[in-house]
């Protein structure tokens, strides 16, 4: 897979936006400028965009083996060296991918914090549409909350950005929703291989398992699938937590009364719950991408991409 | 002891504090529900719910605000720390002052007496008044070395002393003996009137042998009432502008005096005048008959104020007759005290206290002048006749009428002659020694022996202020929990 470099920037630029926290980028307004200076916070600090594009960019040289080919060896390089490198390029490909966004009921959740799953979500969608759009993939949106909507095909033209940003900002939170019937219908919508980006609290009504068996399945068929998991603090059990009769916003019917703060099971139960579904994900060769709304997004975002794009393996 | 100025504050005060009470059982909230994604991995807490209930913060906020009312009621009731009374005590009143000069080692071993007599559960003190720093309870070895005030003390001092001393103890109940030498430069015109305000008990004089002062338990009535029947010395009256057959002249013609019907009529001056309301030019003619040797008796309403009256007109301007009224028709403590003594010779006549003129005599406001004498009180020992010396003669002001015919059948009304008509004669300096029905005036016997101190008000370390800063830091407090976010 071959992505397109992505433009360097200004350190001084990333500095200060590293620690910007969501409660600030809410206040920026726009989705668009809120993408924009994630990006440039993350991107400055990336030597190569992971999700880099098309084209016959040189990765890195060789020593040359037997059964090489010929036409790649760099003569140039041998003039200086006396010694036979190959030249290696990154593959060129343009994928298409979707962005999924979960709005169900639970994303609206916000915490003790001013921005909510949903709008983090937001955030995220929009920096990675960014991205992707950069580096030449075709990225499309769906979302579901009570029901899988497609909002744009995977597309990369001009304007197509700011069409995503419009489907973003129109999202709501609202309904019950499957993350694991979206994931089978976007990867269905997929005509060719591609990448599925869900973006979900991930709690499934059945702990989880239809997730990973959806995942499993786009896995098989060469899609590449990441799973960035968005929630809060309150949720992870990580801020105290008093006293209340707590229900879940999907279900409230099912209302309990608790002391989370004053409970250390309930933390240890959340955390073997996205334990089990980080297991899962990476035995189906999906990627799991924890964040919380606590995070500031430009550390989140980027210490993420940084890692990958120096996993990202670079074909000969 | 805690007493309160103002109880019905803190009636207000607990009404003030149940309403936050009431509010907080009234707006009790069901637990609050709360959304939580991950709410399938909480277990049931079986004290939730109680904690909800009944949170701590609403709890201490509770608490806050009914201490904050009882504090502010408390501090508005004007909450005094006095003490706990108790024990018995026997106040020996010691009268420091220069009427004792002459008579100090009688004074100081009968107050020695008075002391080692007293029951051995009563605690016996010795309080002198009249000192040159003003008055304190003394021990009996420090009688010898009192710095006296070089100034008779006044009864009046004397009470407030008494009364001072008993709020600044501990005791439970108080008696006291009265010792001081019981002349009339004691006496001041409203005494009667201080005496149950000040000290709601007896206050029984102590009798001092070479004092040469009338005993409260002497009984001497019937040594002089020869004297007291008989015809004034200068025995000629002339009543000013009166029929020649009024009552008041039957009544003095009854008593052997000569009632003359002018100036004209008699040789010399007549030995008194009698003049009711006179007018301005008359009264001007009658003082100087007074300045010649008469003794001038006035009554009434005087159109001029002239020095030489010894009676001054306080209150209202128009100085109208004044009701006796219900009070004044009860035999009053110097009266009962003075029945079987009514008959003694003096110069100090009780009016009215037989209640036969109490009932129907009415008074002059106001009150004797200055360094005129008392001669004559009332049955509540409100001062009734007034004397002043005037060149030869004397002036005498009586705040009652004597033509009332109440006054002239009277079984008093011979003596009341008399005391008039030698005003100026019968009590000749303000160190005589007091009448009768004016010790009974001060001793009350009619009062209790013991008095309850509590009963004479309150002393001690007022609570107001504590308490207003107390309530202005729970205020404080009570601002700052309910600005805390709730958890």
């Amino acid at each position: 897979m071959s992505w397109a470099k992505s433009p360097q920037e200004g350190r001084s630029r990333a500095d200060a936006t590293d620690l910007l926290p969501p409660e600030l980028l809410e206040r920026l307004g726009s989705l668009d400028l809120v993408a924009r200076t994630i990006v440039r916070g993350f991107v400055s600090g990336l030597h190569r965009s992971p999700f880099l594009g098309s084209g016959e960019d040189f990765s890195r040289h060789r020593a040359y083996q037997q059964g090489d080919d010929v036409r790649r060896l760099d003569w140039r390089l041998y003039g200086r060296t006396d010694r036979l490198y190959v030249r290696l390029f990154q593959e060129d490909s343009n994928l298409q991918g979707f962005l999924l966004v979960d709005q169900s009921q639970s994303m609206g959740f916000a915490g003790g914090g001013s921005v909510s799953k949903l709008r983090y979500a937001q955030f995220v969608a929009a920096a990675l549409a960014h991205v992707m759009l950069r580096g030449g993939d075709a990225a499309g949106l769906a979302s579901f909350g009570e029901r899988t909507v497609f909002h744009l095909p995977p597309r990369n033209r001009s304007g197509h950005l700011h069409d995503l940003l419009l489907g973003l900002e129109r999202l709501k939170p609202g309904g019950v929703g499957s993350a694991s019937s979206a994931v089978s219908e976007v990867g269905a919508g997929l005509r060719r291989r591609g990448r599925v980006v869900l973006l979900s609290d991930c709690l499934e009504a059945d702990g989880g398992a239809s997730l990973l068996g959806a995942v499993g399945q786009l896995r098989a068929r060469g899609d590449e699938v990441i799973v960035i998991r968005i929630v809060t603090p309150e949720e992870l059990g990580e801020a105290d937590a008093g006293p209340a009769r707590y229900y879940d916003p999907e279900a409230p019917q099912n209302a309990v009364d608790a002391v989370p703060g004053a409970d250390p099971g309930f933390r240890e139960r959340v955390d073997e719950y996205y334990d089990g579904l980080r297991r899962g994900l990476e035995e189906r060769g999906a990627e799991y991408v924890p964040l919380t709304t606590a995070m500031p997004l430009v550390t989140a975002l980027g210490g993420w991409l940084m890692a990958r794009a120096r996993r990202e393996p670079t074909s000969a | 002891m805690i007493v309160a100025a103002f109880p019905g504050f803190l009636l207000a005060g607990v009404l003030f504090a149940a309403m936050p009470i009431a509010l907080h059982l009234l707006t009790r909230r069901p637990p609050e529900r709360e959304p939580l994604p991950t709410a399938q991995f909480l277990t049931r807490d079986a004290r939730t719910l109680l904690r909800l209930r009944r949170r701590p913060t609403d709890l201490l906020l509770l608490f806050v605000r009914v201490l904050f009312a009882l504090t502010l009621a408390a501090a508005c009731a004007g909450l005094t720390w006095t003490g706990q009374r108790s024990g018995a005590a026997r106040v020996v009143l010691l009268d420091a002052g220069a009427d004792t000069l002459s008579d100090w080692d009688v004074v100081l071993s009968e107050a020695r007496r008075l002391q080692s007599e007293t029951d051995t559960d009563t605690e016996a003190v010795i309080l002198a008044y009249g000192l040159s720093d003003g008055h304190r309870i003394v021990n009996a070895s420090d009688l010898e070395r009192l710095q006296r005030a070089a100034q008779p003390a006044t009864a009046e001092a004397g009470l407030r002393a008494l009364r001072s001393a008993v709020l600044e103890s501990q005791w439970e109940t108080v008696e006291s003996v009265w010792l001081t030498r019981p002349s009339w430069r004691l006496w001041s015109p409203d005494i009667g009137l201080l005496r149950a305000e000040t000290w709601p008990g007896r206050a029984p004089l102590a009798p001092l042998v070479s004092a040469g002062a009338p005993s409260s338990g002497a009984d001497d009535s019937n040594s002089g009432a020869a004297e007291v029947l008989a015809p004034p010395a200068s025995a000629s009256a002339w009543v000013f502008g009166q029929a020649t057959a009024s009552p008041l002249q039957r009544a003095i013609e009854a008593l052997g005096v000569r009632v003359v019907s002018g100036v004209e009529d008699t040789d010399a001056n007549p030995g008194w005048i009698y003049a009711e309301q006179p007018s301005a030019s008359a009264l001007e003619e009658l003082l100087n008959w007074a300045d010649q040797g008469s003794a001038l008796v006035l009554s009434g309403q005087l159109t001029s104020a002239r020095d030489e009256i010894p009676w001054t007109i306080t209150g209202s301007s128009v100085p109208g007759l004044r009701e006796a009224g219900p009070a004044s028709t009860e035999a009053g403590p110097a009266s009962r005290g003075a029945g079987p003594a009514s008959r003694e010779p003096s110069g100090f006549v009780l009016l009215g206290h037989s209640g036969v003129i109490g009932t129907a005599v009415v008074r002059q406001p106001g009150a004797p002048g200055t360094d005129a004498h008392v001669v004559a009180v009332f049955e509540d020992a409100t001062p009734a006749a007034a004397a002043r010396p005037l060149g030869e003669g004397c002036v005498v002001y009586v705040a009652a009428s004597m033509l009332d015919p109440a006054v002239t059948a009277s079984p008093d009304f011979p003596r009341l002659v008399h005391a008039l008509a030698e005003g100026c004669t019968s009590v000749e300096s303000s160190d005589s020694p007091l009448d009768r029905g004016a010790l009974l005036s001060l001793e009350r016997p009619d009062l209790p022996q013991t008095v309850n101190a509590a009963s004479l008000g309150t002393t001690g370390y007022p609570l107001t202020l504590g308490l207003l800063f107390l309530a202005l830091m729970l205020l404080a407090l009570e601002i700052g929990l309910t600005r805390e976010p709730r958890v």
